[in-house]
């Protein structure tokens, strides 16, 4: 059995176990000695409020804004840019990566440095998963206090969304597929000649690439106030936002794609645009930026498994059974052992565009815990390696929704969203609201069967473990009541939708790690 | 006053309006995008730049853009489609311009776009539409406008 790098990357990522991979540059310098073991930059997505790390990014924006000189909130930001324009940031050109690369890369030393804790590394947005701002950065206090990551300045409320056109799956693989770098992250100042400064922050002079243009331009004016602006950095999630830039970047190179080989590029040096924790100048070449592993930090666990995959076959042989087990038992019959079991029946009215259907589901909260602490896969991981994908897919907990024996109305041109827990819901509620699960259809469920009688009933499975993992996650312990909510809507705008849909029963499955 | 003089006056001011008219973007300028009027432009392979070493990737569309007003509230960004010859319309790309702000560019410093063009459309010349789309759940997009200097096929 063979293991490709992305495959041997993947698993580091989300399996986390075996030994350092070899063949890897960046991995390769810091292994031979040199600096400590990179830090992992994880994904904000689940992670608890009072976790460790967001804790100590609340303490470094604190005592960033509290203090003075180079070392500063107000410094920092000043090197980006204020209402008036951008100062020393380049966008609309291929130095947009690096520069940031390093401009994010000093508020994660300094915020070590100020706060003593030198496994912080800067959390990212992962906006394609979680669509809307994390709630670490919407809530104004936090333990009873001023939350500084909250900015008050901000247009988009906690429950605005991401677009798929912005964020969406199908744009960060379109992203992640492009070549060469200049289509992928922006290109050269029209005319460069030479390595002089003015080509760093020479603004819009080369030509955008989707990865800029969409998500990164779109994500700052989504937020809007502040980080719709030159002065962006003044809002505490525009790390965050940038990280994620970051990430993909480091995502693409994982995945063959190939950096500038252009001396214009990576021979540039970027001279005193940032401040080292001490406060003095910290002036990087681009080709020093390429590879976050020297620079202290990775996007994947460490020590990375390159013989995770050894025998994990079987194992995995098993867990596929025990989903084809799930969904194969018949209605009724006893779960096998490590599925847990939760059933109500539907007395309520059918789910109408007017009035969505609400179905109330005990379980036992301890064994939801697990799964609403399971780490999901950061988007894009997917496009390295299908296979670890599926594996992780089929590792850790679970939790599934079966709504049986569907009474189907005449469903013209009606879509039926599923929601878990939402106490906003309405018709207008969108696809990339955090309490979102799925959405399904019937088609021939209405009228009669083939060869005449009463047509069968049908149902339904639905994956709930992403969006229980969006709302609760780690930090909140989850309800022992899962609200099953069917919203009707409208397939074509502004066409009648008079769809509606009961279930007889729904059955909430959870399946042990 | 005497006739030749009325006359260069009246002409001369007639002159003055025209160009003050002139320079306003007209009403339903292909060029110029807002909410529920998109701009159409036709995109023309570039001729190759001498010099160039960058590598050549699979065809882009670079949409150049000379202005920009926001949403007098909420943000937009802007969707490029591609018209195809059978009258279909493939989108092919988003934007977003930030920083959110006003500006004007001379030809020269317009903002370029790039945008993945399917191989079969990129020899000849295509005809696209640039749409400015609101971000509905914050506004209708009023007062958003592109300005399109012109498009190009790489």
């Amino acid at each position: 059995m063979t293991t490709s790098r992305r495959e041997v990357l993947l698993q580091g990522a989300v399996i986390g176990a075996g030994v350092i991979a070899a063949n890897m540059t960046g991995m390769e310098a810091w292994a031979q000695g040199a600096p400590p073991a990179p830090k992992l930059r994880r994904s904000l997505h689940g992670m608890a409020l009072n976790d460790p790390i967001l804790q100590t990014w609340r303490d470094g924006v604190r005592l960033l804004k509290a203090a003075s000189g180079n070392v500063s909130w107000a410094s920092f930001a000043a090197i980006h840019g204020d209402d008036n324009g951008f100062n020393l940031c380049p966008h609309g050109n291929w130095y947009f990566l690096p520069w940031h690369r390093a401009y994010i890369l000093m508020y994660e030393r300094a915020v070590r440095q100020l706060t003593g804790n030198n496994d912080f590394a800067l959390p990212y947005w992962d906006w394609t998963l979680d669509r809307q701002m994390p709630q670490a950065f919407t809530d104004q206090t936090f333990n009873g206090q001023p939350n500084p990551l909250f900015e008050q300045q901000r247009d988009a409320t906690p429950t605005d969304s991401l677009p798929d056109s912005v964020v969406g799956q199908a744009v960060i693989n379109q992203i992640l597929t492009q070549a060469p770098f200049e289509t992928f992250g922006t290109s050269r100042p029209n005319g460069q000649n030479n390595v002089d400064q003015s080509w760093i922050n020479c603004e819009f002079c080369g030509t955008g690439g989707t990865l800029e243009d969409n998500p990164h331009n779109n994500v700052h004016n989504f937020v809007g106030g502040i980080m719709a602006g030159a002065g962006s950095s003044r809002d505490p999630i525009f790390m965050m936002h940038h990280c994620n830039i970051d990430r993909i970047w480091w995502l693409w190179t994982q995945g063959g794609g190939a950096d500038s080989p252009d001396p214009l590029w990576s021979g540039m040096t970027i001279q005193n645009n940032f401040f080292n924790p001490d406060g003095t100048s910290y002036s990087p070449k681009v080709s020093d930026l390429e590879t976050p592993e020297p620079l202290g930090y990775t996007y994947v666990e460490t020590p990375i498994a390159t013989a995770a995959l050894t025998g994990q076959s079987a194992a995995i042989a098993t867990r596929s059974n025990k989903f084809t087990g799930l969904w194969a038992t018949p209605k009724g019959a006893t779960r096998p052992a490590g599925i847990a079991s939760y059933s109500a029946s539907v007395t309520q009215p059918a789910a109408t565009v007017a009035k969505y259907l609400e179905i109330p589901v005990d379980v036992d909260a301890a064994a939801l815990a697990p799964v609403a602490a399971r780490p999901s896969l950061p988007s894009g991981f997917e496009m390295l390696s299908l296979t670890a994908a599926r594996q992780h897919y089929l590792n850790g907990p679970r939790c599934f929704a079966f709504l049986r024996d569907f009474d189907v109305g005449p469903n013209t041109n009606t879509e039926y969203r599923v929601f878990l827990n939402c106490d906003y819901l309405s018709a207008s509620t969108p696809t990339t609201d955090r309490h979102y699960v799925g959405s399904f259809g019937f088609f021939g469920a209405h009228g009669h069967a083939h060869g005449g009688g009463e047509p069968k009933k049908p149902s339904i499975g639905v994956d709930l473990t992403t969006a229980i993992a969006r709302v609760y996650g780690p930090s909140a312990t989850p309800p022992g009541k899962l609200r099953v909510q069917i919203q009707p809507v409208a397939l074509r705008a502004g066409g009648n939708a008079d769809g509606s849909a009961k279930p007889a029963s729904v059955e909430v499955a959870i399946v042990s790690a | 006053m005497d006739v030749r003089r009325i006359l260069i006056i009246g002409v001369g001011s007639a002159l003055a309006i025209f160009a003050v008219i002139a320079a306003l973007p007209a009403e339903g300028d292909p060029l110029i995008a807002t909410v529920g009027k998109p701009a159409i432009v036709t995109a023309a392979p570039a001729k190759p730049q001498e010099g160039l070493t960058a590598d050549k990737g699979p065809p882009r569309v670079v949409v150049h853009v000379t202005g920009y007003q926001p949403a007098q509230k909420g943000s937009v960004r802007g969707v490029v489609k591609v018209q195809k010859a059978d009258g279909t319309e493939q989108e092919i790309g988003t934007f977003g311009v930030f920083p959110d702000s006003a500006f004007k560019a001379e030809t020269s410093r317009a903002r370029a776009y790039s945008f993945p063009l399917p191989k079969e459309l990129a020899a000849d010349p295509v005809k696209l539409k640039v749409e400015v789309v609101p971000d509905k759940e914050r506004g209708t997009g009023e007062g958003a406008q592109l300005e399109i200097g012109h498009a190009e096929i790489q």
